[in-house]
């Protein structure tokens, strides 16, 4: 009898720690997000719109540092993108972070499985809020749908591009709808949705926004919808990036520097902003570009610079070299996004108090890239251009570098490398390779300069193995992974 | 008996292990040929042949080749001429352009195969141009065709089409003269824009050759026609077809009474 209290009290705990091995044992996949209805009214779905871009945003990784608790959002694109060019590297070769920039990823790669999910949490958002549109006020739903279809083609337009055939879903699935969320779609019926959505956003927003989807973001978007997709359409790109530039909205900022160090300035089509000092609305990324004894984040470094971009920058940089990176004795840094209170010329360098919660924006889109999409948009695949119009883009691109010198006509090796220096650490650069159809020609002499085993089928990330294991068999892999 | 414990011990681990070695003795065709183990999974997922492939840039003769077959461990590819390959991404130098059928197999380690047959486009992507097409660069070397610089005068009266520069050419030392690298039996389409006064008979005298043997018959020697008005600009188009041995193609215009303005000029292969 006096076990009896022993014995509800053993039972007790039990029910409180007794383990959901269901969650355990069916895991949910990436693709499927669970939602409960919230939407009552305008101002519901209004966060719930606010949301999507919450999922672009990503959680910083100084916040939680268990990677599969959250999603990282645009957080860790530079890995994906820039650490796989000859621009950047790993400081170190120590964990998957590293095997970005030698080619050495692999199905459980879990910077690329978070980078998928993340997308796919926008994919989900939106697809969401499409459904509860009807609860918004009248006059707000045309915009509300605009924005997070903007939203859901920016998302499948990374995944198309990183990951080729990928599920598309334009609707709220269950996460039992095996077929819907892991039958992999051709890339030319992805770009068709994209395409669609995006021009609906386009006719739909206006320029009132730049943290938020605009008319001019889609529309700047959409010309590199057109100049990626297989076939592509040059003359609409021209339109789209025509459309941009005599919208009046937007303009070159003189100072090179103030694109990244004045937020949401003239330059910025779209931008994904971040709050410095607060850990649940920063990013990480600024901290990591720092490494060596100057390292801030938490890991050894990432984008430090190969000796191959210096020297474009060398032959293109003009006054933007300064501003793009800085040399310290052991290592190159990217210096466009260092957190606020920087002084790398110190010594020893500071960062500011809170450079692991940085709030430097990520640019999404800006008005540098527009001109030079144009120029790539009047050239159509060809390997020169002199057209007035192309010439006076690119003129604009050049004079604000200090390099004023009348060019007459642009080569196509001219183009790229004009992009590369001037996105340098923006992401861009993996996917141009990708546009000119250099990528396999460009990495395979960055690769054999730099000892890295690279061949054509590392254009694909592989489709993340947890995914494919919970497919039940319909998800299936991309070659060589 | 202590010892004949041991010694019958030691006689019996002795034969024990004579015993069991001969069971186990490693017999690698048991192992190979063997049926499979309990849990063992029949493989059902066969390989799928797919390939890719590039031309090399400086040589568009060599192709790479690289597999994009799933499920596969070796690999064998047909050429056609009896070339072969058993290299995942081989490369492989065809003759010269042409369609060449090419077959790739590719099987995994239970001899499951799959073939595919791509043909495989071969052609030379050489793209011609003219340098400083507006005419407006400084010094004028692009223009001087090798007898240094031409000295025709820029203009901007009447407006060059999309506000490009112009050559004005108004005197028998001035001239227009370039040559260009040009692929060996295409027709191109060489268009640019020009007026003329309204006095005399030809705008200028257009000669267009294979630049290494300037002794053959010239592909275009003719008078160009005075613009239809002497106040702006219209395009003109002239064709050539290139010899079978050609790979320099020289683009020149004389002097002939009449003061003409050229502007931008382009040239295309006409498929």
């Amino acid at each position: 009898m006096k076990h009896i209290k022993y014995l509800i009290f053993v039972i007790t705990v039990s029910v409180f720690v007794s383990c959901d091995t269901d969650e355990y044992l069916n895991p949910l996949p990436d693709t499927a997000v669970a939602v409960d209805a919230f939407f009552q009214t305008d101002s519901d779905v209004l966060a719930g719109v606010i949301g999507i871009y919450d999922a672009l945003q990503g959680v910083n990784e100084n916040t939680t540092s268990n990677i599969g608790d959250v999603n990282r959002g645009v957080q860790f694109e530079h890995l994906l993108t820039e650490h796989r060019t000859d621009n950047t590297r790993n400081a170190t070769l120590e964990g998957s972070k590293a095997d970005f920039h030698r080619y050495t990823v692999n199905a459980n790669n879990v910077e690329s499985e978070d980078y998928y999910a993340s997308m796919y949490e926008v994919i989900f958002r939106a697809n969401n809020i499409l459904n509860f549109i009807d609860i918004a006020d009248a006059s707000n739903q045309a915009k509300y749908t605009a924005e997070a279809k903007f939203l859901r083609a920016y998302a499948y337009f990374k995944l198309v591009r990183m990951y080729s055939d990928v599920p598309l879903i334009t609707r709220v699935v269950g996460p039992t709808e095996n077929e819907a969320l892991f039958t992999r779609t051709p890339v030319s019926e992805v770009y068709t949705q994209i395409v669609a959505d995006l021009q609906e956003a386009a006719s739909v927003l206006d320029n009132s926004s730049k943290s938020r989807a605009s008319r001019a973001a889609a529309q700047g978007i959409l010309a590199k919808v057109y100049l990626t997709q297989p076939n592509p359409n040059y003359t609409g790109a021209q339109q789209m990036c025509e459309a941009v530039i005599n919208s009046g909205n937007f303009s070159l900022q003189s100072n090179y520097s103030d694109v990244f160090y004045s937020e949401l300035n003239d330059e910025i089509i779209f931008a994904v902003q971040y709050v410095t000092g607060n850990s649940l609305e920063s990013q990480s990324f600024s901290s990591e570009f720092t490494s060596g004894g100057r390292r801030q984040g938490q890991e050894d470094g990432q984008n430090i610079v190969n000796d191959n971009l210096i020297e474009a920058f060398e032959e293109a940089g003009g006054n933007r070299t300064e501003v793009s990176y800085f040399t310290f004795p052991d290592a190159t840094e990217v210096t466009k996004f260092l957190p606020e209170g920087s002084d790398v010329t110190a010594t020893p360098p500071t960062y500011g108090g809170s450079s692991r919660d940085a709030g430097n924006d990520y640019i999404a889109l800006r008005y540098a890239d527009v001109l030079l999409m144009h120029v790539e948009a009047i050239m159509a695949g060809g390997e020169s251009t002199n057209n007035a119009a192309a010439l006076n883009s690119f003129q604009k691109v050049r004079d604000r570098a200090g390099l004023t010198a009348t060019v007459s006509n642009i080569t196509k090796d001219e183009l790229l490398l004009e992009r590369r220096v001037e996105l340098a650490f923006e992401n861009q650069r993996w996917f141009d390779l990708l546009r000119f159809g250099v990528a396999d020609a460009v990495l395979s002499a960055h690769a054999t300069e730099l000892g890295y085993a690279f061949d054509a089928r590392k254009l694909l990330l592989p489709i993340p193995a947890r995914e494919i294991n919970i497919s039940g068999g319909l998800l299936t892999q991309n070659p060589g992974y | 008996m202590y010892k004949e414990n041991i010694f019958k011990k030691i006689k019996l681990l002795l034969l024990g292990i004579v015993t069991t070695g001969s069971f186990i003795s490693c017999d690698d065709s048991l192992f190979r040929d063997d049926l499979p183990d309990a849990n063992s999974k029949v493989d059902t997922v066969f390989p799928e042949a797919n390939f890719d492939y590039t031309a090399d840039q400086e040589n568009f003769k060599v192709i790479n080749f690289t597999d994009l077959s799933s499920e596969a461990s070796t690999y064998a590819w047909d050429f056609g001429g009896g070339a072969t390959s058993t290299e995942q991404d081989p490369t492989h130098t065809f003759d010269g352009e042409g369609v060449y059928p090419v077959t790739f197999t590719a099987s995994d380690g239970n001899n499951e195969s799959s073939s595919i047959t791509i043909d495989v486009v071969v052609e030379d992507k050489l793209v011609s141009a003219f340098e400083c097409a507006d005419f407006n660069c400084d010094p004028r070397t692009p223009w001087g065709g090798g007898r240094g610089t031409s000295t025709y005068s820029g203009s901007s009266s009447p407006t060059p089409p999309e506000g490009n520069g112009g050559a004005k050419i108004s005197s028998s030392s001035q001239f227009l003269d370039q040559t260009i690298l040009v692929l060996p039996g295409r027709t191109y389409e060489i268009t640019f824009w020009y007026v003329s006064k309204s006095s005399g008979t030809s705008a200028g005298t257009l000669l267009i050759e294979d630049a290494d043997n300037p002794d053959e018959p010239a592909f275009l020697n003719q008078e160009i026609p005075l613009s239809s008005t002497a106040s702006s600009y219209e395009p003109i188009s002239f064709r050539v077809e290139t010899g079978d041995a050609t790979e320099n193609m020289r683009f020149n215009i004389e002097y002939a009474g009449t003061e003409s303005r050229f502007s931008k000029i382009s040239i295309e292969q006409i498929e």
